[in-house]
């Protein structure tokens, strides 16, 4: 898609770095390592700095059910709404502080909560009085998984956080234990991932 | 400056013949100067360009990517005469809790990660927007007669990041040279850096450049470099003492 960056361009860029010409030319490490290290790198990303954002209309109300799946790719919810409505965020002591059976008190939903339910899991009080209301969440998302096959190589990002993809690789590849281990290397590499994700945290938020 | 220059002076100063290269190939070197680029115009936000985003009818989020592939960081945006505020979904709760289907003419709009937006109040009918943002740069082909987009004064600080990016996979003493020249490199962006903050700020622009006098160089060279009391950071000269980037890496 347009606007999306291919992380093979990263792999390319990166081979002179790993003493190769090409992948079938990678001795210490295999294709799969690079592309496992730049996916570890994005959901990291992911988290600590928030930098995909998505909305999710998928989520529908049903009668006296209090909890709802959150996305599967959900990392952090950032507003959720039901209908067009915005419910705000508390826990479960506030709410068992407001009425001791919130998680069946029955009306249209006016807090959502996610503690004390389990993970991927967001409640929703008083529980839906109505079936089939859209409850759209905004959340920050892990990117698409960059899988070994090389089904997905694109993320949605701009070109320049090939770099930190970049260090991603090196820091990876140069901090294994091995013949190649070079931790001086490795170690400033992750200096220069943190850098970036400064940086990230700084223009785009909202991370950790 | 030429990319090819820079290409050239890259692969002469690691010690290499710029018209038969051996330790470094020129497509090494050209990746290593897009990277640096690209982190340059990141860290600064030097490149910005103006461009149109149409808000779809009835619709208040939207994706930004798919408008503008080039897309870092939004500065400014328009919509007739009408500068939009940025605003969080926090604020647009409290200003009206029925922001995402109130329609009238747009006053707020918010940006997320890399690719989202909102914009309240939504209209009934499509409305061109003009965005004015921080661009990230067109990549480097080394092709004849190309010039790096960001400023010529800093082209220097390319062949430094040039230099340090193919000195790095050599670890130990080659890595320490090259620590030495991307400490030239970061602080060109710094001076640059807070050039445009300057500048920005002057415009009441919404996104300022990242603080990168408030990162730790010392996660990057093991030590803080030290700084020359009333020298001002140059991309030529630097601010670092000989040795100082080595420090961190033999201590």
């Amino acid at each position: 898609m347009t606007g999306d960056l291919d992380t093979t361009q990263v792999i390319t860029d990166v081979l002179p770095a790993l003493h190769a010409a090409d992948t079938a030319d990678l001795y210490w490490w295999q294709l799969t390592d690079l592309i496992e290290f730049m996916d570890e790198g994005l959901k990291r990303l992911a988290w600590k700095a928030g930098v995909f954002v998505k909305r999710s209309t998928s989520t529908v109300s049903a009668v006296g059910r209090p909890t709802y799946p959150l996305p599967g790719d959900h990392v952090a919810v950032l507003h959720v709404s039901y209908g067009t409505s915005p419910l705000r965020p508390a826990g479960t002591l506030e709410l068992e502080a407001r009425d001791s059976n919130y998680q069946s008190t029955a009306g249209t939903p006016d807090h959502w909560y996610l503690d004390q339910i389990g993970d991927y899991t967001m409640g929703l009080a008083p529980v839906p009085n109505h079936a089939g209301d859209t409850v759209p969440i905004i959340y920050t998302a892990q990117s698409a998984e960059l899988d070994d096959a090389q089904e997905n190589t694109l993320v949605t990002a701009p070109e320049p956080l090939k770099g930190y993809l970049a260090m991603c690789i090196l820091a990876g590849a140069y901090g294994r234990e091995g013949e190649m281990e070079m931790q001086d290397l490795a170690q400033h590499c992750k200096g220069r991932i943190a850098m970036y994700e400064a940086m990230m945290a700084e223009y785009y938020g909202m991370g950790e | 400056m030429l990319t090819t220059d820079i290409l050239d002076r890259v692969i002469t100063r690691v010690d290499d013949d710029a018209e038969a290269p051996v330790s470094v190939t020129e497509a090494e070197a050209l990746a290593a100067v897009n990277e640096g680029q690209d982190l340059f115009s990141w860290l600064t936000l030097c490149l910005e360009t103006t461009a149109t985003l149409t808000f779809p009818a009835n619709t208040p989020f939207g994706t930004i990517r798919d408008s503008f592939p080039d897309f870092l960081v939004p500065l400014r945006v328009v919509v007739g005469s009408t500068r939009l505020r940025p605003v969080t979904f926090g604020d647009l709760d409290v200003l009206d809790d029925q922001w995402q289907a109130r329609t009238g003419v747009p006053s707020r709009y918010a940006a997320l990660g890399f690719d989202f937006w909102a914009v309240y109040p939504q209209r009934a009918f499509n409305l061109p927007s003009s965005w004015t943002y921080a661009q990230s740069p067109g990549l480097l082909t080394g092709s004849a007669g190309e010039v790096p987009q960001i400023p010529e004064q800093y082209h220097p600080s390319l062949i430094s990041y040039g230099i340090y990016r193919v000195k790095l996979k050599e670890g130990a003493q080659g890595l320490t040279r090259g620590k030495e020249q991307l400490n030239l490199f970061l602080d060109a962006a710094t001076e640059h850096g807070d050039f445009v903050r300057a500048r920005s700020r002057a415009a009441r622009y919404d996104t300022l450049p990242f603080e990168l006098k408030t990162f730790d160089r010392a996660r990057l060279f093991g030590r803080t470099p030290r700084i020359r009391r009333g020298m001002p950071a140059s991309p030529i000269a630097g601010t670092t003492e000989p040795g100082d980037a080595a420090g961190g890496a033999t201590q």
